[in-house]
């Protein structure tokens, strides 16, 4: 089996403007989403994309499409009644980072049945990964909504001063409300041009560059005979916008039609927040809603995270230019065709453009040179990975947080997977599977025909006992995992030894000849409290706790401030569990713990009295063999139930005695681990500071330096000083050396 | 010998010391004294008593005006105490010194043992976002591990999954 590395996709830049999208535009227009001339401004247009549309792998795993809002241009001006949102785009997408990918997942995503994309030719997305984990670091800081009646193409949104309107026409884009456009205003004209969405600025840049009023001109109400002036303040002072309607006007003549701008209303600043969506749950629904395709160049990705029944909704606008960064950081291919019958060398389909070290820089080609040697392309083949060892170099500045330098030393999933076929088989059963064994070997206990076909084993005997078979089963154990995701191979009936025949067990049951398997936990940061030594051992302390290996105390100068992703590998031949940590910080990733412990528990079959076999596993809350003992009990008499009982027990026990079984039975099983934790996590004890607040200033911080004194300000205080220079008696001398070595005022 | 008069409003251990001038005036020393704390004998000047700093231009000298006293015949007695970092302050500020600790800089990484902490912490946890297996029993899996079997050659294999 094929397997592809653990990539790590760090920051991308999503502020470059510099990024054609022409072809994409173009394609979104000759596959019919857009017309050219044409708006989508009837209901008809825009209804036959009304939809939710599955993805395949990829952030955007559902694709919705719904009602959103449509300008009527009737001359009637038919109101139509949408709610929508209509950002102003001082939201910017910081970073976007992603870990955890698994060639299983890609598999199952990449083979489905459900993409239906056809009827929406815009964003085919065919993954090569499928991410487990998305860090989205996004400012949401102002948007706006509409509600209720609106109408288009009409109305005034006017900065107050000339210097505004420069400002804007210098710095903003503009919406063509008639023709559906999307231009540079050259120009205040037209009614949505207030939204400033090309400068994608931070909290701290917009405060600073737009720090004052605005006043807005436009109508308002359902009459036309009422119009407003608002006022929106940006301010530093409470980090927010404020409206205020100072007066109400009526009308506004500007040499158009009147227009109508309803319910205004607007939505505070946000705060620049980082949002970790998993995947891998089923309660997670992702979905891209274009609300706004094609009219206005951006797009609203939203995002639905429900969780115990908590419903969080986080948008993310994004332009054309942004999603196209986004796709192609991802590091997959994409294409703006809707079925693309080859990858490599069409030129419609991009590739994200990844690094050697798997990582993606938001770039994408559609060479096919460049995609034939991507780095994607050869992921399959990772056998001549070179790695270096890590050789630490002297830092030159020991005043600072800790570096990582080096070459990382990644973990990866090996190409193959252990396995063993022809010696050894691992039966993966379902209840049903297990509930159909337990009442085959209880039922059939006597019956020496059934034992001779269900293991001929190797002696080729006639005389087969119930020892013969079950001493090659070498263990039956319970893992807390999904299994189904391994390469297996489904079979109808359980064979043993060199049995022909088998127990037909039920439906479901495969085998796989996998001994290990690899599982990611993802990746958490590890964040620093203070920003300086506080952060780091002994006034911090790290600890991580791994599922059925325990807590581990972790170096917190080394791993403060870096990535930690937890990996697992699982044997199935023994039931242990390895789990590796791995610390990720300024590019370099290294192995910091590794820890095993018994994940699989075993289900006594072949050892001790079999009442007290059925005992122990119902009592450890797994009822599938006792509830096959339950099925014997009933479908026989119970003469003879009790007697092939009995019988086969006395048999047990006293080949148990005589040590004919191989002892596949750890002495004391424990299910008790599968109520612990099952996520691992980290804990940071943190020690708390008791500072004066003018500590600086009277008692200085620490500094450690030569310093010219007179360079200084404030508090400095020196040890050894050298005052030789100063013509100055001896007694002066040592006076002015003991105040300086006190401490003193420049 | 001319003495200029201040008020002092810096600390003792500031170089350069904020200080604002009162008077000057013509003193007479008190005979013996050091110059390190002259002792100089002065007519009585109200203004005289609001000063708590001195320049002596002759010595080129600084000092803190201490202990005043009033005496017989309209006198004052003040006794001086030569400043060392005013009087040297311009020196002082061009010596390279070993700063330990000072305001203006901050060795953000560089632990500083003077300051107190607090006998209690606070801990954070972070979980990973994907669990390693599932609390939930009904989605275990079992597996069991036969020598030979379906994936032995001599045994059939395949069937409907």
């Amino acid at each position: 089996m094929a397997t592809i590395q653990y990539p790590t996709f760090e920051t991308i830049g999503i502020n470059d403007e510099s990024i054609d999208v022409s072809d994409t535009i173009a394609n979104l227009i000759s596959n019919g989403f857009l017309t050219a001339g044409q708006p989508l401004n009837d209901s008809a247009t825009f209804s036959k994309y009304t939809g939710e549309y599955n993805l395949c792998g990829s952030i955007m795993s559902k694709l919705t499409i719904s009602g959103g809002h449509l300008i009527s241009e009737t001359s009637e001006k038919t109101p139509v009644n949408n709610t929508f949102t209509y950002m102003t785009s001082y939201t910017s997408l910081n970073s976007m980072k992603m870990t955890g990918v698994t060639e299983e997942e890609i598999i199952a995503q990449t083979t489905g049945t459900t993409q239906t994309l056809d009827t929406y030719p815009y964003t085919k997305i065919i993954t090569r990964m499928n991410p487990k984990l998305l860090l989205l670091n996004f400012s949401l800081l102002n948007y706006r909504t509409f509600n209720t009646t609106y109408y288009a193409d009409t109305g005034y949104v006017t900065p107050s001063t000339e210097e505004q309107i420069a400002l804007y026409n210098d710095g903003y884009y503009t919406s063509d409300g008639v023709n559906y456009k999307f231009t540079v205003a050259p120009v205040l004209r037209y009614t949505y041009n207030y939204s400033p969405y090309r400068n994608l600025l931070t909290i701290g840049q917009m405060q600073t560059t737009y720090n004052g009023s605005y006043y807005y001109y436009g109508n308002y109400g359902y009459k036309p005979n009422y119009s407003f002036l608002q006022r929106t303040t940006i301010s530093l002072e409470n980090n927010n916008f404020s409206t205020e309607f100072p007066e109400f006007f009526n009308p506004i003549k500007s040499g158009n039609s009147v227009g109508y701008v309803n319910n205004f209303s607007m939505m505070g600043l946000g705060n620049s927040t980082e949002v970790v969506i998993p995947f891998d749950t089923g309660n997670i629904d992702i979905a891209l809603s274009d609300l706004e395709i094609g009219k206005w160049n951006f797009y609203q990705h939203l995002v639905l995270y429900r969780q115990n029944e908590t419903s969080v909704q986080v948008f993310v606008y994004m332009t054309v230019k942004e999603i196209l960064h986004t796709i192609a950081s991802l590091g997959i291919y994409f294409s703006t065709v809707s079925n693309p019958t080859s990858f490599v060398d069409n030129p419609l389909v991009y590739l994200g453009i990844m690094d050697e070290n798997g990582e993606t820089n938001g770039e994408w080609t559609n060479d096919t040179t460049l995609k034939t040697n991507s780095i994607q392309e050869k992921m399959d083949d990772i056998s001549d990975t070179p790695v270096t060892p890590f050789v630490p170099e002297t830092p030159e500045q020991p005043d600072d947080a800790t570096k990582r330098t080096g070459d990382s030393q990644n973990l990866t999933a090996p190409v193959n997977l252990i396995g063993c076929a022809g010696f050894l088989t691992n039966y993966i059963m379902t209840n049903v599977n297990m509930q159909n064994f337990g009442q085959s070997l209880w039922a059939s206990f006597n019956d020496s025909a059934f034992w001779q076909s269900l293991g001929a084993v190797f002696s080729d005997s006639l005389s087969v006992s119930p020892s013969d078979v079950l001493k090659y089963i070498v263990s039956l154990r319970c893992y807390p995992i999904n299994l189904w995701e391994l390469e297996r191979t489904a079979v109808d009936r359980l064979y043993i030894g060199r049995g022909t025949s088998g127990i037909d067990i039920g439906v479901g049951l495969s085998y796989t000849t996998e001994m290990t398997m690899f599982k990611s936990c993802g990746s958490v940061s590890v964040p620093a409290r203070y920003g300086n030594y506080l952060d780091y051992y002994p006034y911090t302390q790290v600890s991580i706790y791994l599922p059925f290996c325990g807590e581990f105390e972790l170096s917190a100068t080394e791993v403060v401030g870096s990535s930690l992703t937890v990996h697992y590998a699982i044997d199935f031949t023994t039931g242990m569990c390895t789990a590796w940590v791995l610390s990720s910080a300024d590019g370099v990733e290294y192995i910091v713990l590794s820890a095993s412990g018994q994940m699989g528990q075993d289900i006594q079959i072949t050892a001790g009295n079999l009442s007290q076999v059925a005992l122990s596993i119902a009592t450890a809350g797994f009822s599938a063999i006792k509830s096959g003992i339950d099925y014997a009990k009933e479908n026989e008499a119970s003469s003879t139930y009790t007697g092939a009982f009995m019988a086969g027990a006395s048999g047990f026990v006293n080949n148990l005695k005589t040590g004919l079984f191989p002892s596949s039975v750890l002495p004391n099983p424990s299910f008790t681990s599968f109520y612990a934790p099952m996520t691992p996590y980290i804990k940071i004890k943190s020690s708390r500071v008791s500072k004066p607040a003018n500590w600086s200033s009277t008692s200085g911080n620490v500094a450690q330096r030569s310093v010219v004194l007179g360079s200084m300000s404030g508090f400095v205080q020196c040890v050894n000083p050298d005052v030789s220079g100063i013509p100055a008696t001896e007694s002066e001398l040592a006076e002015i050396r003991a105040m300086l070595e006190h401490g003193v005022y420049v | 010998m001319l003495v200029t008069f201040y008020q002092n409003f810096s600390d003792r251990y500031t170089v350069y010391k904020s200080i604002s001038e009162i008077t000057s005036v013509d003193c007479k020393l008190i005979d013996g004294c050091s110059v390190d704390t002259p002792v100089i004998r002065i007519r009585y000047n109200s203004a005289l008593t609001r000063c708590n700093y001195a320049y002596i231009s002759d010595w080129g000298k600084y000092y803190y005006v201490e202990n005043p006293r009033l005496e017989i015949g309209g006198q004052m007695q003040l006794n001086l105490s030569v400043d060392v970092l005013q009087t040297y302050a311009d020196a002082i500020s061009q010596l390279n010194v070993n700063a330990v600790y000072a305001q203006g800089t901050n060795r953000t990484y560089v632990p500083d043992a003077r300051v107190a902490m607090q006998n209690a912490i606070d801990i954070q946890t972070i979980a990973f976002p994907f669990a390693v297996g599932s609390p939930n029993f009904s989605t275990n899996s079992y597996v069991m591990t036969v020598i030979g079997g379906a994936s032995s050659p001599a045994t059939p294999t395949g069937g409907e999954d």
